[in-house]
């Protein structure tokens, strides 16, 4: 693969990796170069080609090389190239220039102020004459401006124009600024306090946030907001009534309930009226009629309780034993007993009781607080006194604490319990 | 009996330590035994040395024999490198800086503050034949004359479509020349004050122009990376000269080889051999962007600087002569360098640093001096040059004026002594 261009072949055409193999080559070969030595034979024992450079350098670079040159003569002199330097570089250099500008004549490409010769060219069957017109050194420029040049108002009268932040010296000099104009020139904090050399401003009606800045608000917030609020609204609506329809229907059937019920009731009444007795207890559930009858005797209660239980079984209903019961027993009222000085206390502490006092009373309010933990000697002495016959102190503080015997647990055998527990887990037959 | 016993234990005890010391230098020190082959290959070199220490200094002893060799001949060298030849140490070197007195100059202040733009001040080129004149580029894409004595001025030239960013006034013709953002290097008549030629070629803006002092060659260079040279009568670019990585700051053209010299936001500095079209010498010291070169009008030198830092180079072959004192210069737009010795440097912080030349000391800082109705973001140093004198200094800024800076006449050593002579030992550094 070949490259007409003189740039560097493509990344992956794999001319490039051949080149740079090649280079590679190349400079292992120099590095191998310095590494032998007279005999042509690599020598071994230098580690490797960094040492070498490290050396090189090494021999080629002095401490001096590293201190700035005027350190330790600030006087030292550094002549001005000599007129003879310079004029041989401007030979030098004015020898090179006319050499560019013949070899650019030669070779095509400069065709200013140079009758060039003309080319025949064959295009087909036809040869064309190719004549390059001759340039006039001097002309003016062919390029063409496309920016806007900025022509300052010469006015040689009136001197320069001052600088623009100049106020004292705009059109109208005399006039005050007012405090309604400097606010308008104030910039806004999110325009670099910095640097801002294109000048850049900022809508000032809108950037400002003041007055008319909101009213370019996208409408489609306040719609969303708004929907977002009316399902809301209905949603509960819905639930509202929904909860209603449930509430009115649970009551009409508990209504109809009792109204069968009644209805039931009414009919075996007039039925039963016809069949035996009438009944003579309306409602026999409540408390206080049977209360006072049961009050009245206790004979007539057996006999009610009987009678209840039988109408309930001629009816076909199940009245359980308890409800029966129910209607015989009264409700226990309670007999309750108050301490009477609760009632004080509350009533005290009620009255007294602010902000900084915590409790009611003081803790030690009876007892002297400066002596809780004082050894009553006297009550000591009387009490060893009294108790001196009996035993020593040890003894006494025993008993006082209750601990007769220090140390550890000791068990015992409940023997009377094993012989028990034998006898029951004895296999076999018991007797 | 006694005494045997005692002695025999001797004998071993000298025989168990014997036996430890090898072991313990065969395990802990025998990898220091040899030296790296390119010292020992130097040491070999210095033998003769060597052998005169060891005959007149303490005998070496033979029990171990190859590293105390070595060993004793590395310390020889060390000992002869602290001598007074060489300063190996960065404090010695430090202290014979501190010996030297730097030049004393006088200080500098404000003269007069001249309004006219309406952009940034971004060249300032000073009449070189009779120093009655000076010529001011602007963002405003306009190039103004002004009179250096009152400061008026003299003729707006318009033809620019965007911002002049190099001026240079030929000594030998009646020309100047402007190179612009808008791609175009155009010469101007100053008899007719008219633009007379346009050099058509620079794919981007142009950011530098400089007339080649013998030759009739004029270099610019810009955004596209390269140094184009043109021969001023035909329009016709002679040479490009390619090697930057990055757009270019500034270029200055010298008599002789290097002949051009050329800086670049790639760091680098390169000086060009004109002749074969390639760089000479690239100098990549700096760490940043290289925004100013500028050439010493009485000695064959130049000084670049790039932030924070400014370094002169000897010429022809670009060796490092001096580092400035320029540790807190923030970025640095202009250097300037006048005939006394004395080195401009305007920061784009707006500040004003005047340096000695020759040692590198920062005797004169200060800040500028705002203009009238100027934004407090509008303090950067854009441009400067001393006129041909020497004794008055032109900068142009952002604030859109043009400054003029005068050296004080009154002042003395006794009473303005500038600022203390105290380079830190970066200054030491290459």
């Amino acid at each position: 693969m070949s490259f007409s261009s003189l740039l560097p072949a493509p990344l992956h055409s794999g001319t490039r990796s051949s080149q740079n193999q090649r280079n590679r080559h190349k400079e292992e070969s120099k590095v191998n170069a310095l590494l032998k030595d007279e005999d042509n034979n690599i020598n071994d024992d230098e580690p490797n080609e960094i040492d070498v450079i490290h050396r090189q350098i090494a021999s080629n670079v002095k401490f001096e090389d590293f201190i700035p040159l005027r350190q330790r003569n600030f006087a030292m002199e550094i002549p001005l190239p000599t007129e003879d330097a310079i004029r041989q570089t401007k030979e030098k250099t004015l020898a090179f220039l006319n050499r560019l500008q013949r070899d650019d004549s030669k070779s095509s490409g400069n065709i200013i102020g140079k009758k060039t010769d003309a080319t025949i060219m064959k295009i087909g069957n036809r040869s064309v004459k190719v004549v390059t017109p001759v340039q006039d050194p001097l002309q003016p420029s062919r390029f063409k401006r496309t920016g806007k040049i900025y022509t300052p108002n010469v006015n040689q009268d009136k001197g320069p124009t001052t600088i623009l932040h100049d106020l004292s010296s705009t059109t109208n000099p005399g006039k005050a600024i007012s405090a309604e104009e400097r606010s308008k020139w104030k910039i806004p904090t999110f325009v670099s306090q910095w640097k801002n050399p294109n000048g850049y401003t900022v809508d000032r009606v809108t950037g400002n946030g003041e007055g008319s800045g909101i009213k370019d608000i996208n409408s489609g917030f306040s719609e969303l907001s708004e929907a977002l609020e009316d399902a809301d609204r209905k949603a509960k609506q819905h639930l509202q009534e929904k909860n209603e329809a449930k509430r009115i229907a649970y009551e009409n059937e508990v209504a109809e309930k009792e109204a069968r019920l009644k209805e039931l009731a009414n009919r075996r009444r007039y039925n039963g009226s016809h069949n035996n007795e009438p009944l003579r207890i309306e409602k026999p559930t409540t408390p206080s009629h049977v209360n006072n009858k049961k009050s009245n005797d206790n004979k007539s209660n057996g006999i009610l309780i009987q009678k209840l239980r039988n109408i309930a079984k001629q009816e076909g209903r199940d009245i359980s034993e308890k409800i029966i019961l129910g209607t015989a027993k009264a409700t226990a009222v309670p007999e309750m007993n108050y301490d009477s000085r609760l009632y004080m206390k509350g009533a005290q502490s009620s009255a007294r009781r602010h902000g900084e006092q915590l409790y009611d009373n003081p803790l030690f309010a009876q007892q002297d607080i400066e002596s809780i933990y004082r050894t009553n000697y006297n009550k000591l002495d009387d009490q060893i006194e009294t108790e001196s016959g009996e035993g020593d102190i040890m003894n006494k503080v025993n008993k006082e604490t209750g601990n007769m015997n220090r140390g550890p647990i000791e068990f015992t055998k409940a023997i009377a319990k094993e012989d028990e527990k034998n006898k029951t887990n004895k296999p076999g037959l018991q007797k | 009996m006694d005494n045997y016993n005692s002695k025999h234990e001797n004998v071993v005890l000298q025989q168990i330590d014997e036996v430890y010391r090898k072991a313990r230098w065969t395990n802990q020190f025998s990898s220091m035994a040899t030296l790296p082959k390119h010292l020992q290959d130097e040491l070999n070199n210095k033998n003769n040395l060597h052998i005169g220490y060891q005959i007149s200094g303490t005998p070496i002893q033979n029990d171990i024999p190859p590293t105390n060799n070595a060993l004793s001949k590395m310390d020889t060298s060390i000992s002869k490198s602290n001598g007074p030849i060489i300063e190996h140490s960065l404090m010695e070197r430090r202290r014979q800086l501190l010996l030297q007195k730097p030049k004393w100059h006088a200080p500098w202040r404000l003269t007069k503050i001249i309004n006219g733009h309406l952009g940034w001040v971004r060249c300032v080129a000073i009449d070189p034949v009779q120093n009655e004149w000076f010529v001011t580029g602007s963002n405003d894409t306009t190039i103004k004359v002004w009179d250096m004595l009152t400061g008026k001025l003299k003729i707006t030239l318009a033809g620019h479509a965007m911002s002049v960013r190099g001026v240079a006034v030929s000594e030998r013709h009646p020309y100047m020349f402007s190179a612009s953002e808008d791609k175009l290097v155009k010469c101007w008549d100053l008899e007719k004050n008219t633009a007379i030629r346009d050099y058509y070629g620079h794919h981007s803006g142009v950011h530098t122009v400089s007339i080649h002092p013998t030759v009739d060659l004029i270099a610019t260079a810009g955004r596209d990376s390269v140094v184009k040279l043109w021969d001023i009568r035909t329009k016709e670019a002679v040479t490009t000269l390619v090697g930057h990585k990055g757009p270019i700051n500034k270029v200055e053209c010298l008599p002789v080889d290097p002949q051009i010299v050329s800086c670049s936001t790639d760091a680098t500095v390169i000086l060009w051999d004109l002749v074969a079209g390639k760089s000479m010498k690239v100098l990549t010291h700096h760490k940043r962007n290289v925004r100013s070169i500028s050439v010493h009008p009485k000695e064959f030198s130049f000084a670049s600087a790039s932030t924070d830092d400014i370094r002169s180079w000897r010429l022809p072959e670009g060796s490092l002569l001096t580092n400035f004192v320029s540790q807190s210069t923030g970025i640095i737009n202009t250097l300037s360098i006048n005939e006394d010795d004395v080195l401009f440097s305007g920061s784009d912080d707006g500040k004003l640093s005047f340096y000695d030349y020759k040692s590198g000391h920062l005797y004169q800082s200060l800040v500028t001096k705002p203009a009238k109705g100027s934004l407090s973001s509008e303090r950067g140093i854009l441009t400067s040059t001393f006129d041909k004198s020497g004794f008055t200094l032109i900068t142009g800024e952002t604030d859109k004026s043009i400054k003029i800076w005068k050296q004080s006449n009154t002042a003395t050593p006794t009473e303005d002594p500038g600022l203390p002579w105290n380079p830190m030992s970066s200054s030491q550094r290459f």
